[in-house]
């Protein structure tokens, strides 16, 4: 017997039929699939009662053969507000919002730094550069000395100097072979002197390269710190003084970051400096918690493998919510905004709507409700801002049909309107990097099926009117570490509970959850819990003894700020107290 | 490039009903939906668009290789290494990188798919280190027109783990799939 996945454009027309035949269906499959041990649940998205799967919506290869003709016709069971600017064009383009002629910020250079000032770090780096990659590094220089934002004299001769260190290894104490360190120089310059273009090729890292983004616009000296103290000594030291170490394997470049800079591919591709750099942030983020995890980027095991690990310290692998390996850095707005903490960050510039991402508040995160709060948010915050994005959105995918998935992108060059304008910067390409209208923005913050979400809003030229709400419910309750918790993407249009795989960016609610389950996962079976001593095994332990080790992790935690963390420790100790285990 | 204006090549495919299914993942550099094997669920039936890594000059030859009647292509040919930047991680292969292969290639063919040719291709994903297998691999790479930076295939992935007599329990699977497909 099998299942046929149909093209049938006409059922998607019935939009209530269609829905609830996925419904069923998933009801069905799921069944099937918890009734085998060690099953997880997946979403058989779109499949109908009768077995057959439409591909028509969320073709998977994009729009379908009535591509044009399904998106008018998902804008027009839309609320008005949203459904209304269905022309010709694209999501995007800044012809339609009558700002063709507005330049990519990158595109103006700084009048630049005196020559002089600079000149005794820039012959020092000349000197050590390979005669072959000369060219490549001084259009880097010339940029990095002109760019904008500015850097000052000061600024550039740090970074002169670490580019140095890091090409001549002075202390012999580098893991890299000259190539490789050449490789990891010339990315990390390039970084420094595009912020914006900063990509994150075949990888789940959305969430760090913002971050990368924005300290390479603010304080590209502490990005040139801690690259060139990666590449020297394979590790990082965190600003609490813990050595966060990496794996071997992640110190070497991967198959895109080898690529050399004029090559066609590097466009989209993540290169050496924003490898090490993920790896770094990513690690220190994870060792500091607990369990203390470690993430890899590893050799490629199979098609369609970004190469990403996240481990337990006996290098077991962690699972994701659907219990299978997570195989991406899971971190959330909050961790990004810890990791944002660690890195000297300040204010309130990763931005996502409380809708989506719930409405606790951590270092850096601010939630807003509506577009009057985006707006102002976006005003407000130390550019280039991080805004939590659903890459389901038509901004993105190009139809608004395809699944919910959250990810992240930077804003910068807020202009007011009517209408207001950003300039985001994706992580995809420059192609994906453009000037869009802040309400077109505030809209794909939000679920596709949400009122406000999935579509383009019409500024018509009359400014960012509207209070599109997102809502829903989140989570579905959980039944711990690869047991097959959360429901995954909704597949057409839903995504509002629960995590899937198109999550680069996990929203508060599942993430707590999966946080918490790999705390009591790891805890239960750890050597440090006194529960698991051989000379406690027969004895009752007393309460103190239990509580006291997680207590020190509390205030860890706490002196870190970490509120998630917090939340977990309280939470076990708890249920410690109340006699629970 | 943006993946939602190209038509994929495939409109309509047949999956076993207890095979379920992940939300279809698309970025600008890739398109991938994965369905799972009620008993394995490493194992994989994949549906994948990629621009990520591709080179023109590797899709003019799968172009050229799509465009000749059904063959064998050679190991260790020209027009084998010069593919491998269109097959993915699986072009990093003993012929494409003959120090550095994460992939053994075992087959490399086209064939003729319900009237539309494919390439085939047919190996193992190894340990570099100690050359055993960690996933066994076929696919079939599908022409797409009009772009010089996509690929799309259909792969079959299954833990060499489960041993040899599992993938090819799986492969009459994938060989299912593959008949029962309507190109657009």
């Amino acid at each position: 017997m099998v299942t046929e996945i149909a093209d049938k454009p006409a059922a998607h027309k019935d939009a209530p039929q269609h829905a609830q035949a996925a419904a069923l269906s998933r009801q069905t499959t799921d069944s099937a699939a918890l009734n085998t041990p060690g099953k997880t649940a997946h979403q058989p998205e779109a499949i109908r009662p009768d077995g057959t799967m439409d591909f028509s919506a969320t073709s998977i290869y994009g729009k379908n053969s009535h591509g044009l003709e399904t998106t008018v016709a998902a804008a027009q069971a839309r609320p008005a507000e949203v459904a209304a600017p269905q022309a010709p064009g694209r999501p995007g383009d800044v012809q339609r919002a009558g700002n063709d002629a507005l330049p990519k910020p990158s595109d103006t250079l700084a009048s630049g730094v005196n020559p002089a000032d600079v000149a005794q770090s820039k012959e020092k780096l000349e000197h050590a550069i390979a005669p072959d990659r000369q060219k490549e590094f001084q259009e880097q220089m010339n940029t990095i000395e002109h760019r904008n934002p500015p850097l000052t004299a000061d600024q550039i001769n740090q970074i002169y100097d670490k580019t140095t260190q890091l090409l001549t290894n002075p202390d012999n104490t580098s893991q890299l072979n000259q190539a490789e360190r050449t490789q990891l120089a010339s990315s990390m310059l390039k970084d420094i002197a595009h912020p914006n273009e900063t990509d994150q090729g075949f990888h789940n890292t959305c969430n760090v390269t913002t971050l990368e983004k924005r300290l390479n616009a603010q304080d590209p000296v502490k990005f040139a710190n801690m690259v060139t103290e990666v590449g020297l000594t394979g590790q990082y030291t965190a600003p609490d003084g813990k050595a966060i170490k990496l794996d071997a394997a992640s110190l070497h470049p991967d198959a895109e970051a080898g690529y050399n800079a004029n090559d066609s591919r590097t466009d989209g591709a993540r290169n050496y400096a924003s490898q090490i750099f993920d790896v770094a942030t990513i690690n220190e983020y994870w060792q500091h918690q607990q369990p203390p995890l470690s993430y890899s980027q590893v050799r490629p095991t199979g098609q369609g493998d970004t190469g990403e690990r996240l481990t337990y310290p006996n290098g077991q692998e962690v699972k994701g919510p659907d219990g299978k390996p997570m195989r991406s850095p899971g971190l959330s707005t909050e961790a990004m905004g810890q990791i944002g903490k660690d890195l000297g960050m300040s204010g309130q510039y990763i931005i996502s709507n409380a809708a989506t991402d719930g409405p606790n508040n951590g270092a850096g995160t601010d939630k807003v409700e509506n577009i009057d709060q985006f707006n102002a948010a976006l005003a407000a915050s130390k550019p280039p801002a991080i805004i939590m994005v659903n890459a389901g959105n038509l901004l993105f995918s190009g139809s608004g049909e395809q699944p919910d998935g959250w990810h992240v992108v930077t804003a910068s060059n807020y202009k007011e309107g009517p209408p207001a304008m950003v300039f985001m910067s994706n992580q995809w390409g420059e192609k994906n990097d453009k000037w869009v209208s802040v309400a077109d923005l505030y809209s794909a913050t939000l679920p596709n099926n949400a009122p406000g979400g999935g579509g383009r809003r019409d500024d018509g030229g009359q400014g960012d009117g509207g209070q599109g709400q997102g809502g829903g419910q989140r989570g579905d309750g959980g039944q711990g570490q690869g047991g097959g918790r959360g429901d995954g993407g909704q597949g057409q249009g839903g995504g509002q509970r629960g995590w899937s795989r198109n999550d680069e960016v996990i929203r508060d609610e599942p993430y707590r959850e999966w946080r918490q389950d790999l705390f009591d996962n790891y805890w239960k079976h750890s050597d440090q819990n006194p529960l698991n001593n051989p000379q406690n095994q027969n004895k009752p332990v007393d309460v103190q003894t239990q509580v006291s080790p997680l207590k020190a992790m509390l205030a860890d935690a706490a002196s870190r700020q970490d509120d998630i963390m917090m939340q977990v420790l309280n939470s076990r100790i708890n249920d410690i107290m109340a006699g629970g285990n | 490039m943006d993946l939602t204006d190209a038509f994929g090549a495939i409109k309509s495919a047949t999956l076993p009903p207890d095979w379920t299914s992940d939300p279809q993942k698309t970025t600008a550099k890739m398109s991938m939906k994965s369905c799972y094997s009620p008993n394995h669920d490493e194992v994989t039936i994949t549906f994948f668009r990629r621009c990520d890594s591709v080179t023109p000059e590797s899709i003019a030859v799968l172009h050229s290789t799509l465009s000749r009647a059904p063959q064998t292509i050679p190991d260790a040919s020209k027009e084998l290494i010069d593919l491998a930047p269109a097959l993915g991680h699986a072009g990093n292969n003993q012929w494409a990188s003959p120090k550095a292969a994460t992939f053994r290639l075992i087959q490399a063919q086209t064939m003729l798919l319900r009237m539309r040719t494919v390439l085939y291709i047919r190996g193992a994903f190894i340990d570099p280190n100690d050359r055993k297998g960690i996933n066994e691999y076929c696919a079939v790479f599908v022409d797409v027109p009009n772009s010089d930076i996509a690929v799309e295939e259909v792969f079959l992935q299954v833990p060499s783990s489960l041993g040899i007599f599992q993938f090819e329990q799986y492969r009459k699977v994938y060989l299912q799939v593959l008949e029962s497909i309507e190109w657009r």
